[in-house]
């Protein structure tokens, strides 16, 4: 009766190796959580809901409070002040204007205000109103929601950003 | 062996710090093979000789060694485990963690003491049967067999005791459970679960009463007696069956 | 055994040593392979390679080494692993989203993450090195990662007042205050308002028997003919105040039954005016008249009418009173006039402010709501099953208790129902053991526990008594997100001493103030000192900001301040007396030390006034949200009348820094020189609006 138990020791011993070969199974079977930690939906399609992440929630919070008002055509009180305004301000989501501009000069004017960039100057400076990161998040915000989509500009060097 | 590999041998044994600590010559007659078992610490409680059956598998299948050799096994790796763990409230179950993720061979220690508790349970039991079936608990062996009996309620206690160490939702269901059963038993139920926990909840108190027991008293309680389960065996005249009972 | 064969293997043992010997170390190698090729030790690798390939190696690479990293917080019993494979967390430069997880950098958030730990907020276990372990729910471990839609919810574990930067949370507590949770279950953070549910006692004389048979089938407001539905409370959308009971017919003719058969004191009809009746009661236009002065004095803003724009129905109007389409179809006539005369007679917590009603206008509005706030079809379909009227009472009595109605509503003489479900104010502290799943489908957690009881109970418990609700898209997920931040008395105790502590502050006020403001309920919509609603300016400093003849001439007749909104303060028709006691308290009490008036100014010249109208103008364009008259914009209020209605003390420290005196103001915060203040002071302060300071009673007779 040797072979019954050779073969039965032998299966457990391949059984046992066979252990020490699932270590990144589990990795590749993961699904992240759920990535929308807000959300908004699409100012041209209202059917269309755009994934939000933190940075973006931040933003576009401070919009509603702070710029909703004149940069789009309705508010949560009702009317927008946008068409009071000549030049009338751009929409939030005009991707056509915005896009082109770099997230420094939308820092810069947001700051500064309209009249320290050579605009008009109805556009307040909300430096000393709102902290730096918060108007990199509403820019983040902007670019989330732009239509046409924003693309972020390509880069010379690697494809890593730099600092 | 060669002439010159022997002389070599000789040669290498032929000073003062290998005779201070091997003190005789390797035994080669029957009267040395004895006085050598007689006179090791560690072998003279054993039989200097035994029958060729008895060394035969399907005699006793090493069950009895094998639970023995299991237990050694829990011993060592239980005795590696405590450098890790702290049988303290919280900490323990934090430690368990850290056997899991951080220690390396961590897993692998647990496990080992984990399957040892459980493989020396059933090899126990298979121990228990098998004597049984060969009537090994005929006299003059009577005595022996409660001995036995004795180190398997040993056995499922260290299993029972160790169980909580982990310190988790199951260790403590579990014990909250039996303990609950011991506290039925009448007149001396409540007290035994009083003296058990430490007080009247599972705590602490318990875990730490749980530790010294799985750790100390219950682990010498078996010592002891394994000890003397061996010795009863060579004395009562080693794994033999009488000539009336063999089997052809 | 022959002595000389003692020694002797037989070949046949040594093969099955030898072989038994190879398997036993290819075995025993099994296990530090595992531990050489473990996950961390492989993402460490990773990133390392990464890191490597980057222009900012060294700073990625400053802290790194080979073993295992964790965050270690003893006192909130954080011992977090993550650190390990997410080794990018604190590195600026790994921000951007085409760098692969886990390096990420994690997104800026106003706890550092070191002195956190991760598991604080995102749950998980921390101990684990493993992926699967570290993430999702396994046999050792039931508390997976908190999804990101539920971050929020330990935001609230610490946070118990709401804050700007968690707006699910604060959507979730709102929507559990207004839905009135705390009627059955007991909540963290959550008081049980004076008045839940209307006090029932003398509802016969409100309405009819056949109206509560209607309500409790469907307590929206009705439908209509075509089966449209109006609805009713919680913010103008489709969930209603009161929850749909899953009830019977028999149950609820009972219920109606019972309710129609209190005793209650007999309203007296009020005797108007015998000119009043005379003059009015043949007019064609009465009813319009009546809708007039509806609104004039904008009840609008606390209760909302559903009128059809644009091809739909929509409900204008607020909704901290029931709406008001068809109430003149469920209410008697008698029981309006009284109400209107006296609300606090029928409901002694209502909201409802006493309004100085004249005859006339009490004559007309009433004819309104009786005559055109109606709808004829309303209570056509009603069938009630017939049956023995003594055995509807009695079981209209168990029900009221059975059913858990007694926990919202109030009968005089019956005892209050307390913890009718089950307490909540630890939920989110529950583990799974805890949780009733019953034989439900679903993953043995927390979470989805709590979607699906929340969604629809009966799911969960098919003998559930908590009634159906429909959230609002959105609004499912922040209920469940402020449900998983109570979690009760914290057992650690460094959590326990991080607690910010819901700051509800006290505001009592007393005398003829006292009387005045309890009267006309301002603190519904305006806060005093931080206690109050939220619909209305803050007036905790309005006397330093408006002076106090302005204030006397608004609050007799309030007008537009801000040309766009919908609600207005309602015209409560003070007298000159509560007017002087009011307007007095303000301006001397609700000041703030920032605005000094009694400082001397000096006069301001007109070339200040002409330069001031310049920079308002040219150089800041203030115009763009100010209107002036009626050219500007619709952001900031209007100015025309800044000269009678501001204090220039405050113009010119509203000018300095906004923020310091209203925190939320979105009036920008520019860096004006002296002078300039000076200059837009000196010109607003010119704006003056003629004729205004008059006092305007509205046509009406004796009070």
């Amino acid at each position: 009766m040797k072979w019954p138990s050779v073969i039965m020791i032998s299966a457990l011993v391949a059984v046992a190796a066979l252990q020490g070969c699932r270590q990144k199974s589990s990795a590749t079977d993961f699904k992240p959580p759920d990535k929308a930690y807000g959300s908004e939906p699409d100012w041209n399609n209202s059917q269309q809901i755009i994934s939000l992440n933190y940075q973006q929630t931040q933003g576009q919070r401070i919009f509603y409070s702070n710029c909703v008002w004149c940069h789009a055509s309705a508010t949560p009180a009702g009317p927008s002040n946008m068409s009071n305004l000549k030049p009338q301000p751009p929409l939030a989501n005009d991707g056509a204007t915005l896009n082109s501009l770099s997230n420094d000069y939308l820092q810069n004017i947001i700051t500064l205000g309209g009249s320290a960039m050579s605009k008009s100057a109805m556009m307040p400076p909300w430096g000393r109103t709102l902290k730096q990161d918060e108007i990199r998040a509403v820019i983040a915000f902007v670019r989330a929601i732009a239509q046409p989509p924003y693309q972020q500009p390509a880069r010379t060097s690697s494809q890593y950003s730099e600092k | 062996m060669s002439a010159s590999l022997q002389s070599t041998l000789k040669g290498f044994c032929n000073n003062r710090v290998w005779r201070s600590i091997f003190r005789r010559a390797p035994a080669r007659t029957n009267r040395t093979r004895s006085i050598a078992i007689f006179g090791n610490l560690f072998l003279h409680a054993l039989p200097v000789k035994v029958r060729e059956k008895s060394l035969r598998v399907r005699a006793t299948y090493y069950l009895g060694s094998f639970s023995f050799f299991l237990f050694v096994v829990l011993t060592l790796t239980g005795i590696m485990l405590m450098f890790y763990y702290h049988p303290a409230a919280p900490k323990a179950y934090n430690d368990m963690k850290d056997l899991r993720f951080v220690v390396s061979e961590g897993i692998f220690l647990r496990n080992l003491h984990r399957l040892a508790a459980q493989a020396m349970v059933l090899a126990v039991f298979w121990h228990m049967f098998h004597v049984f079936y060969r009537g090994g608990y005929k006299p003059p062996h009577e005595f022996n067999w409660v001995i036995g009996v004795v180190l398997l309620l040993l056995t499922l206690f260290l299993s029972y005791t160790g169980y909580l160490l982990p310190w988790d939702q199951l260790a403590f269901w579990a014990i909250t459970v039996g303990t609950n059963i011991i506290s039925y038993i009448p007149i001396l139920g409540k007290p035994t679960r009083f003296l058990l926990l430490g007080g009247h909840e599972i705590g602490e108190n318990a875990l730490l009463r749980f530790f010294v027991l799985h750790c100390v008293i219950l682990p010498l309680a078996m010592i002891v007696l394994i000890a003397l389960h061996f010795w009863r065996i060579q004395k009562d005249g080693g794994l033999t069956i009488r000539e009336s009972d063999e089997r052809k | 055994m022959a002595a000389e064969d003692m020694g002797k293997i037989s070949d046949r043992v040594r093969l099955v040593f030898t072989i038994s010997s190879v398997i036993f170390l290819i075995v025993l190698a099994v296990a530090p392979l595992r531990n050489l090729f473990s996950e961390w030790k492989y993402y460490k690798r990773e990133y390392f390679r990464m890191a490597d390939g980057r222009p900012d190696t060294k700073k990625l690479l400053a802290d790194f080494h080979p073993g295992i990293d964790q965050i270690w917080q003893p006192n909130l019993n954080v011992t977090d692993r993550c650190v390990t494979c997410h080794q990018g967390i604190n590195q600026p430069s790994l921000t951007d989203a085409t760098i692969p997880q886990p390096f990420r950098a994690h997104p800026i958030i106003p706890h550092r993450a070191t002195e956190w730990g991760c598991t604080v907020c995102h749950r998980g276990q921390g101990f684990a090195t493993e992926v699967k372990e570290a993430h999702q729910t396994t046999l050792a471990w039931e508390q997976p990662i908190l999804p990101v839609r539920y971050i929020q919810g330990t935001c609230g574990v610490c946070h118990r007042t709401d804050i700007p930067e968690a707006p699910r949370l604060a959507r979730g507590r709102a929507v559990i205050e207004d839905l009135s949770c705390i009627g059955c279950h007991k909540l963290q953070g959550i008081e049980r308002p004076l008045m839940l549910g209307p006090d029932l006692t003398n509802i016969k004389n409100k309405t009819s028997r056949e109206w509560i048979f209607k309500w409790l089938k469907d307590p929206r407001t009705l439908t209509d003919g075509n089966g449209n539905i109006s609805v009713n409370g919680y913010e103008n959308e489709d969930e209603p105040r009161m929850p749909r009971f899953r009830l019977n017919d028999t149950e609820r003719a009972a219920l109606s039954a019972f309710l129609i058969d209190r005793k209650s004191n007999l309203i007296e009809p009020y005797k108007f005016d015998s000119r009043v009746t005379a003059a009015w009661e043949k007019k064609p236009d009465l009813v319009d008249q009546g809708e007039t002065r509806f609104r004039q004095m904008f009840c609008s803003t606390c209760h909302s009418l559903a009128v059809v724009r644009g091809g739909e129905t929509q409900l204008i109007g607020g909704d901290i009173g029931p709406e008001l389409t068809k109430v003149g179809s469920k209410v008697k006539p008698d029981w309006l006039v009284s109400w209107l005369q006296n609300p606090q007679a029928y409901l002694p917590q209502g909201l409802m402010p006493r309004y100085g009603w004249s005859d006339e206008d009490l004559y007309k509005v009433n004819h309104y709501v009786m005559d055109r706030l109606t709808d004829p079809d309303l209570l056509k379909d009603v069938r009630i099953p017939e049956q023995a009227q003594a055995n509807d009472i009695q079981s209209g009595n168990r029900l009221f208790q059975q059913k858990g109605c007694g926990s919202c509503h109030v009968i005089a003489g019956m005892k209050a129902q307390k913890d009718f479900g089950p307490d909540l104010s630890a939920e989110g502290a529950k583990s799974v053991s805890e949780l009733d799943f019953g034989a439900a489908k679903m993953p043995r957690n927390l979470i989805p526990y709590l979607e699906s009881k929340i969604a629809d109970p009966v799911s969960v418990n098919p003998n559930a008594r908590m009634p159906q609700y429909h959230f609002k898209e959105g609004d499912l997920g922040s209920v469940v997100t402020a449900a998983l931040s109570m979690r009760g008395t914290q057992t650690t105790p460094g959590i326990h001493a991080l607690v910010i502590a819901d700051a509800r502050p006290e505001y009592q006020a007393a005398g003829d103030f006292g009387k005045a403001y309890e009267r006309y309920k301002c603190y519904v919509c305006h806060r005093f000192n931080g206690y109050g609603g939220t619909l209305a300016p803050d007036l905790s400093y309005e006397g330093s900001r408006a002076r106090q003849p302005w204030i006397t001439e608004f609050l007799k007749n309030p007008q537009t301040l801000r040309p766009t909104l919908t609600f207005r303060m309602p015209q409560f028709n003070v007298t000159d007396e509560e007017a002087r006691v009011l307007a007095n308290y303000l301006a001397l009490v609700m000041q703030t030390n920032r605005v000094d008036l009694t400082a001397h100014h000096p006069e301001f010249t007109s070339d200040q006034a002409s330069a001031g109208k310049q920079l308002y103008e040219v150089t800041y364009q203030c115009q763009s949200c100010h209107t002036i008259g009626s050219a500007g914009g619709y952001v900031g209020p209007n100015l025309i009348n800044a000269g009678n209605w501001l204090n220039t003390a405050w113009i010119q420290e509203w000018l300095t820094d906004p923020q310091a005196l209203v925190p939320d103001t979105i009036e920008p915060h520019r860096a004006f020189t002296a002078e300039e203040k000076s200059a837009l002071t000196a010109y607003l302060v010119t704006l003056k609006q003629s004729g205004t300071v008059k006092a305007s009673v509205p046509s009406g007779g004796s009070r």
